[in-house]
C-alpha cells in the first residue's frame, strides 16, 4: 500500500476514534443532545434520527467546507440554519415515503434537527475553515457518532419501557428526564474510554522519547 | 382583563409545568454553554423570549395559511428559520447601522439566541396548541422566563457539582446531565405526570 494511502486511512480511522468514540461530539460537549432526549425513545425512533441527521448534517457541512469561507461570519450564522431547514425538509420527504407517518411524538420532535447545535457548530464555525474532503469526513463521521448515540440511547430506552432490561416495564422510560439520565451514564462511560485512551497514548509517547533518550546517548 | 389573565396563565404555565427544557430536553446545550454572567443569560434569555414570539407568531400564520394551502405545513420548519433568519439580518442590520453595539460580541452572542431549539420548539408547540395571539404572547413571555431560570440552575450546578469524591467518569458533563435529568423530575411533578408533549 502506497504512502499516501496509508496517510488517508490513518485519517479516516482517526476521525472515526474521535468523533464516534473517545470524543464523541454528543458525549463530550453535549451538542445535539435535545433531539435524542426528546425523540430516542425507541431503536427505531434512534434510527430514524441518524438517517434525518445525516441527510441534514453532510451536505450542510460539504457545502460549508466549499463556499462558506467565502462569506463573513454574520451571514454564514444565517445562511448554514437555512441550509440545514432546506435539506431537512428533503430528508424528510423522502424518508415519509419509506416509513410512512409516523407518530405526533416524532413528528414535532423532528423538526428540531434543522436547528441541531451539532450541524449549526460544525457547518457554522469548523468547515468553512476546512478542505470539502476534511469537511466531509468530519460530518460523515460526526453522523456516525450521533446516531450511534441515538440508537444506544433509544435501545435502552424501549428495552426499559417493554420491562426487557429489569423485569418490570418502566412507563417513564420514554419522558425526556429519562433520557438526560441515560445520556449521563453513556456520557461517563465515554469519559472513562477517553481516559484510558488518554493515559496509554502519554504513556507510548513517554516510552517512544524515553527510547529516543536512551538511543541518542 | 380576560385576554391578560390568558396572557398571564400561559406564561406561568411555559416558566413550570411546560419549561421546555426541563419537560421536553430541548436547549440544555445552550443552558450548559453559555458564558456565566448575570448580564449574557439575561440578554440570552431576553432574545429568546423575542425569537420564540416571532417562531410562534409565524406559525400562528402558517396554520391561518395552511387551509388554503397545506403544502405550507409540510415545510413548516424551513419557512420558520426563513423567518427567523430574515428577522436576525435586520437586527444585525440596524446594528451596524447604529455603530452603537460592539459586532464581535452581536455575532458571537446573538446567532446561537436565534438558531436554537428552544426557539423552534416554540413555533412547534404552536403548532400543537393552536393558541390565540394573546396567549401565545403569554407562552414566548414565559419562554424566556422559564429559560432564564433553567440556565441560572444549570449554571449553579457547574460550580458547585463534582469534588473529591466524585469518580472520574463522572465528572464534568455525565454529573451535570444526571442533575438535569434529576432537576427534570421535579419539573415533570409540575405536570402531575409524563410531559404534555407525549
Amino acid at each position: 500500500m502506497s504512502n499516501r494511502s496509508k496517510h488517508i486511512l490513518r485519517g479516516i480511522r482517526g476521525a472515526l476514534t474521535r468523533n464516534v468514540l473517545y470524543y464523541n461530539p454528543v458525549l463530550t460537549w453535549a451538542l445535539g443532545i435535545c433531539t435524542i432526549v426528546a425523540a430516542a425513545t425507541t431503536l427505531q425512533n434512534g434510527w430514524i434520527l441518524s438517517q434525518v441527521f445525516a441527510m441534514t448534517m453532510i451536505p450542510v457541512c460539504v457545502l460549508s467546507g466549499a463556499f462558506g469561507g467565502r462569506i463573513p461570519r454574520y451571514l454564514r450564522a444565517a445562511a448554514v440554519p437555512l441550509l440545514s431547514a432546506l435539506f431537512y425538509t428533503a430528508a424528510i420527504l423522502i424518508l415519509r415515503q419509506k416509513y410512512g407517518d409516523w407518530t405526533t411524538l416524532f413528528r414535532y420532535f423532528l423538526p428540531l434537527i434543522a436547528v441541531n447545535s451539532l450541524i449549526l457548530s460544525r457547518g457554522v464555525r469548523y468547515a468553512p475553515r476546512q478542505s470539502v474532503l476534511v469537511a466531509l469526513l468530519d460530518s460523515v463521521t460526526c453522523a456516525i457518532g450521533f446516531g450511534a448515540t441515538a440508537c444506544t440511547v433509544g435501545l435502552v430506552r424501549g428495552m426499559l419501557a417493554d420491562g426487557l432490561l429489569m423485569g418490570k416495564q418502566i412507563h417513564m422510560a420514554g419522558v425526556p428526564f429519562f433520557g438526560f439520565l441515560v445520556l449521563g451514564f453513556l456520557a461517563a462511560l465515554a469519559r472513562a474510554g477517553r481516559l484510558y485512551y488518554e493515559k496509554r497514548a502519554k504513556a507510548a509517547r513517554l516510552y517512544a522519547e524515553k527510547r529516543k533518550r536512551g538511543g541518542a546517548s | 382583563m380576560n385576554t391578560m389573565m390568558d396572557l398571564m396563565t400561559y406564561a406561568v404555565l411555559a416558566v413550570f409545568a411546560q419549561n421546555l427544557i426541563f419537560t421536553s430536553g430541548v436547549g440544555a446545550e445552550r443552558s450548559l454553554r453559555i458564558q456565566r454572567s448575570f448580564r449574557r443569560i439575561s440578554v440570552s434569555a431576553l432574545a429568546v423570549m423575542a425569537f420564540s414570539w416571532v417562531s410562534m407568531t409565524g406559525m400562528f400564520f402558517i396554520q391561518q395559511l395552511s387551509e388554503q394551502f397545506p403544502v405550507l405545513l409540510e415545510i413548516r420548519a424551513l419557512l420558520i428559520v426563513l423567518l427567523l433568519a430574515v428577522v436576525y439580518l435586520v437586527v444585525m442590520a440596524v446594528a451596524m447601522y447604529s455603530k452603537k453595539y460592539k459586532m464581535e460580541m452581536l455575532v458571537d452572542t446573538l446567532p446561537s439566541a436565534v438558531f436554537n431549539s428552544i426557539v423552534m420548539m416554540a413555533g412547534i408547540v404552536q403548532s400543537m396548541y393552536g393558541m390565540s395571539y394573546m396567549r401565545l404572547t403569554g407562552y414566548a413571555i414565559g419562554t424566556g422566563i422559564g429559560y432564564f431560570l433553567a440556565t441560572v440552575l444549570i449554571q449553579e450546578a457547574i460550580d458547585n457539582i463534582g469534588g473529591p469524591d466524585m469518580p472520574e467518569a463522572f465528572a464534568g458533563l455525565p454529573s451535570l446531565l444526571l442533575y438535569i435529568g434529576i432537576l427534570a423530575v421535579a419539573f415533570t411533578g409540575f405536570n402531575g405526570g409524563p410531559s404534555v408533549f407525549l
